[in-house]
C-alpha cells in the first residue's frame, strides 16, 4: 500500500506541529509563503525548533518560499520566483494562520480612509519606521493588537483600545474603552475621527489612525480549500488569545482526529 | 506644454474614451484629471454592468447605448479588460412589479436588444438563486459585466500610447478665452492652448462649463452604497437580478462581478455633499434586506467591502452636444450609464468636433490595442508565466493571486499607479478577502520603490497616506 502524501500549507507553530504529528505515517510535505519555518513565532523560539526536528525525523520535507494557489483533484498549484507547479497530493492540511477582520467585517462603516489599517499591516509598516499616527486608536484586544501596542509603545505613542468584549484591561493599554465598538470612521483622505458605539450610546474619538484588530477569523486563500465543506483538513486556531502551546495541542488534536478518521475509513 | 487641437477635462471612463477615440486620429490630445488616476470617481464606484438599453427607444440615452453595447467583446479583448456577456433578470415579485414589466419589454425591444417576458420558474432554471417568490421576469441576455476600472485605465493608456498626454493631479481651475471662444486650460500647472474643449467633468460638468463661459448646468451628487461579498457566494450567481424599478423604491440589484465577487447595491441618495463617500448601517442594511428579497441566499456573512460612490445627477439626463454660447466647447455627461455609453459618446464627440471644424481624419498607424498583462489568476497553464517573468511565482496578494509581476507592470506604465488604490485598479491586489490584510505592506513597500518616496508617504486611498 502506498503512503498518503499530504501537504501542510504553513510552516507556523500549528502547520509544523500537524506535520510532526503526521510525519513518518505520512509522506508530509510542508510549504510556507515565507523562506523560514515559525511564520508569526519566529525561527529563535524553542518549540519552533524542537517541531521541525520532529518533522525531520519522519522524514517530512520542506518547500519554503512557496504560496499555494489551488488546490484540485488531488493536485496543489503552488509558486515560487521563477517557478510555477503542481504537486500531487492525496490530502491538505491548511495551516495558514488568522487575520483580523476587515472593516466590513467589523461592521465598521463610514469612508475608505488612510490610516485605517489591518494591525498585520500595521505591524509591517511599524518595523520599516513609518509612523502610523501619533493618536492612533486599536480596535480590538487581541494578540495581533498586543503586537502592534508593543511597537507603539517603543516610539512612546499612546496606546487607546476600543474592545467590544469586555475584559481586563490588558497590560498595554493607556486609554481602555471595554464594551465599546467601532461604529463607524470619519475623515478627508486620512481619518480624522472614530464613531465607537456601546447600546445605544455614541462617542465620537479624535484619532488619525484606526488599527484594525478584532474579530479574528482564519485566512482562507487557496482556491478549494476555503470553506469547511471543501476538501481540506483546516488547522487554523481563531482566538483573540492564543499561546504557542494551545496553538500546537490544537494542531496536534487535528492532526491526529484526521489520521484516526482515515483509519476509521478504511475500516468501513 | 505646446497646445494641443482638443483638450479633455474629466478623466472618467467618458473622457478617456473620449480620448482613446480622439488619440486614433491626427488630431492631438490632453486630457486632464484633477485626481492622481484616471477612474477615481463614479467610474470606479458601480457596479459594473455594461446595459444593452436604458431609456425610451430614439432618445439621446438609447443612441450612445445601442452603439456601445454591441462592441463590447471586441474593445475588450483589445484593451485586455476582463468582460462577461451574461444577461441580466429583472425579477418581479408582486402583481405591481408584474405589471411594469411589458413596458420595460417594449422599451427594450423598441432599443432593438434581444429581450422575453418569462415565468417565475423559467427565470429560476436560468438563475437558481432567485426567490421562489419571483412571479414573472424580463429577461435580457444583452446585459454584461465588466470591469469598469480597468476599462478606463486601459482606455487611457490606450490614449496616452497613441500620442494623447493624461495629465493627473491637474485640476482645471480656469480657462483662457477669446472672442467668445475657449482658447487654452489652466491649471495649477500652467496653461494649454486648445482649439476645442470637451467637458467630461462628470460631476464637475456646471462648474466647468460656467468656468468656460457656457451654459449653467444644475448637478448635484448622488450618493450609491454597496455591499462586495465574497467570491464563495458569488462565484455561484449566473447573471445579474435586477430589481423592478417602481416610483417608491430604488433599484437594489444583485451583481456578479468579473473577478468573481458579487455587489449588492446601489442605493440612491440625493444630496448636497459631493465629497460624502460615507457608508452608513441603516442604508446598507435596507440594501441587504433588498437584496434578499430577490436573492434569499445572499448572507452578510459572506461580505468582504462596503463602499460608497458618487455619481452625478442632473435635470437632464445626458448631455453630448454643443454648448449653446461656446462654439468650440463640447459636452460630454451622462448620469448614470457612463460605462454603458461610453464607446458610442466618444465616437459622438468626434463627429460633434469635427462638425464644429476640427478636421480630425482616422491615422493608420494609430494602435487599437494595448499590451495585455497575462494574469497568474486566469491563467490556464501558470507553470509558463515564470518563463515570461520569474516574478509571476512571487505571489504577493495571496486571495487574488496577483504576483509581483503583474503590480510591476501597474508600477511600470504606461499610465504608472502610483498608490494602492491605483495598483488594485490595474491589479485587484489588495481587493480580496482580506482586503490586504496580507499583502498591502508588501505592495506599499513596491509602491514605496517605484515612486521613490517613504513608505509612509505612499497613498493608500486619494488623499490618504499610510503615515500620519
Amino acid at each position: 500500500m502506498t503512503v498518503e502524501r499530504v501537504v501542510v500549507v504553513g510552516a507556523g507553530i500549528a502547520g509544523l506541529a500537524a506535520a510532526a504529528e503526521l510525519a513518518g505515517q505520512r509522506a508530509v510535505t510542508v510549504i510556507d509563503r515565507l523562506p523560514a519555518l515559525g511564520g508569526e513565532t519566529g525561527y529563535e523560539h524553542p518549540l519552533v525548533r524542537s517541531l521541525q526536528a520532529a518533522c525531520l525525523d519522519g522524514d517530512a520535507s520542506f518547500l519554503l518560499g512557496t504560496t499555494a494557489l489551488r488546490w484540485t483533484n488531488g493536485r496543489l498549484l503552488v509558486a515560487a520566483p521563477g517557478s510555477i507547479r503542481w504537486l500531487d497530493a492525496d490530502r491538505l492540511v491548511y495551516a495558514g494562520g488568522c487575520r483580523p477582520g476587515t472593516p466590513a467585517e467589523l461592521r465598521l462603516a463610514g469612508s475608505r480612509l488612510g490610516g485605517v489599517v489591518s494591525a498585520t499591516v500595521a505591524v509591517h509598516l511599524l518595523d520599516a519606521g513609518v509612523r502610523l499616527g501619533r493618536n492612533p486608536i486599536l480596535l480590538g484586544e487581541s494578540d495581533f493588537a498586543a503586537d502592534v501596542a508593543a511597537r507603539l509603545r517603543r516610539t512612546r505613542t499612546p496606546v487607546r483600545v476600543v474592545a467590544p468584549e469586555a475584559t481586563a484591561t490588558p497590560a498595554y493599554a493607556d486609554e481602555w474603552w471595554p464594551g465599546w465598538r467601532g461604529a463607524r470612521a470619519r475623515g478627508m483622505g486620512r481619518v480624522r475621527e472614530l464613531e465607537i458605539a456601546r447600546g445605544d450610546r455614541r462617542e465620537w474619538l479624535a484619532c488619525d489612525a484606526v488599527i484594525l484588530a478584532d474579530g479574528i477569523r482564519p485566512l482562507r486563500n487557496v482556491d478549494g480549500a476555503v470553506a469547511a465543506g471543501d476538501p481540506a483538513t483546516f488547522v487554523q486556531l481563531a482566538a483573540p488569545h492564543a499561546t504557542v502551546d494551545e496553538v500546537a495541542a490544537f494542531a496536534r488534536a487535528a492532526a491526529s482526529a484526521l489520521m484516526s478518521a482515515a483509519v476509521r475509513g478504511v475500516a468501513a | 506644454m505646446r497646445d494641443v487641437d482638443v483638450a479633455v477635462v474629466g478623466g472618467g471612463v467618458i473622457g478617456t474614451a473620449i480620448a482613446a477615440r480622439l488619440s486614433a486620429t491626427t488630431a492631438s490630445v490632453c486630457l486632464f484629471e484633477r485626481n492622481d488616476d484616471v477612474g477615481d470617481e463614479a467610474s470606479k464606484g458601480n457596479a459594473g454592468i455594461t446595459s444593452s438599453y436604458y431609456a425610451e427607444p430614439g432618445s439621446l440615452d438609447a443612441r450612445v447605448i445601442q452603439a456601445t453595447y454591441p462592441r463590447w467583446e471586441d474593445t475588450c479583448a483589445r484593451l485586455d479588460v476582463p468582460f462577461r456577456r451574461i444577461g441580466g433578470i429583472i425579477t418581479a415579485l408582486s402583481d405591481e412589479e408584474v405589471a411594469q414589466l411589458p413596458p420595460k419589454l417594449e422599451e427594450a425591444l423598441g432599443c432593438g436588444v434581444r429581450a422575453e417576458i418569462i415565468d417565475g420558474r423559467r427565470a429560476r432554471e436560468l438563475e437558481p438563486l432567485i426567490s421562489a417568490e419571483c412571479l414573472q421576469a424580463l429577461w435580457l441576455p444583452d446585459e454584461g459585466i465588466i470591469d469598469p476600472m480597468r476599462l478606463t485605465v486601459r482606455l487611457a493608456q490606450l490614449a496616452s500610447l497613441n500620442g494623447a498626454t493624461i495629465r493627473l493631479s491637474a485640476p482645471v481651475i480656469d480657462f483662457e478665452r477669446s472672442g467668445g471662444k475657449v482658447t487654452g486650460v489652466r491649471t495649477p500647472h500652467g496653461v494649454v492652448g486648445a482649439r476645442f474643449v470637451v467637458n467630461a467633468a462628470g460631476l464637475g460638468l456646471g462648474m466647468i462649463s460656467e468656468l468656460a463661459g457656457g451654459e449653467s448646468f444644475r448637478m448635484w451628487p448622488r450618493k450609491g452604497e454597496y455591499w462586495i461579498l465574497d467570491r464563495q457566494f458569488g462565484s455561484q450567481l449566473r447573471h445579474i437580478v435586477f430589481a423592478t424599478p417602481l416610483p417608491d423604491t430604488k433599484g437594489i440589484h444583485v451583481v456578479p462581478t468579473t473577478n468573481g465577487t458579487a455587489l449588492l447595491g446601489p442605493s440612491a441618495e440625493d444630496n448636497d455633499r459631493p465629497t460624502d463617500k460615507e457608508t452608513d448601517g441603516p442604508t446598507l442594511t435596507y440594501i441587504y434586506e433588498r437584496a434578499r428579497r430577490m436573492v434569499p441566499s445572499v448572507s452578510l456573512d459572506d461580505a468582504i467591502k462596503t463602499f460608497a460612490a458618487i455619481r452625478p445627477a442632473s435635470d437632464e439626463r445626458i448631455r453630448v452636444r454643443v454648448d449653446a454660447h461656446v462654439p468650440n466647447l463640447v459636452h460630454a455627461a451622462n448620469r448614470s450609464t457612463g460605462v454603458s455609453s461610453s464607446l458610442g459618446t466618444a465616437d459622438m464627440v468626434l463627429d460633434l468636433l469635427n462638425s464644429a471644424g476640427l478636421d480630425a481624419e482616422d491615422r493608420e498607424d494609430a494602435l487599437d490595442r494595448v499590451p495585455a498583462v497575462p494574469r497568474l489568476r486566469d491563467a490556464l497553464q501558470p507553470e509558463v508565466l515564470p518563463a515570461i517573468d520569474p516574478r509571476y511565482g512571487q505571489v504577493v496578494c495571496v486571495c487574488e493571486q496577483v504576483s509581483a509581476a503583474e503590480i510591476a507592470a501597474a508600477l511600470e506604465g504606461p499610465l504608472p499607479a502610483r498608490s494602492i488604490d491605483a495598483v488594485q485598479k490595474r491589479t485587484r491586489a489588495t481587493g480580496g478577502r482580506c482586503q490586504g490584510a496580507v499583502c498591502m505592506a508588501g505592495v506599499a513597500f513596491m509602491c514605496s520603490i517605484a515612486t521613490g518616496l517613504p513608505p509612509g508617504e505612499v497613498q493608500m486611498v486619494s488623499g490618504g497616506t499610510f503615515g500620519a
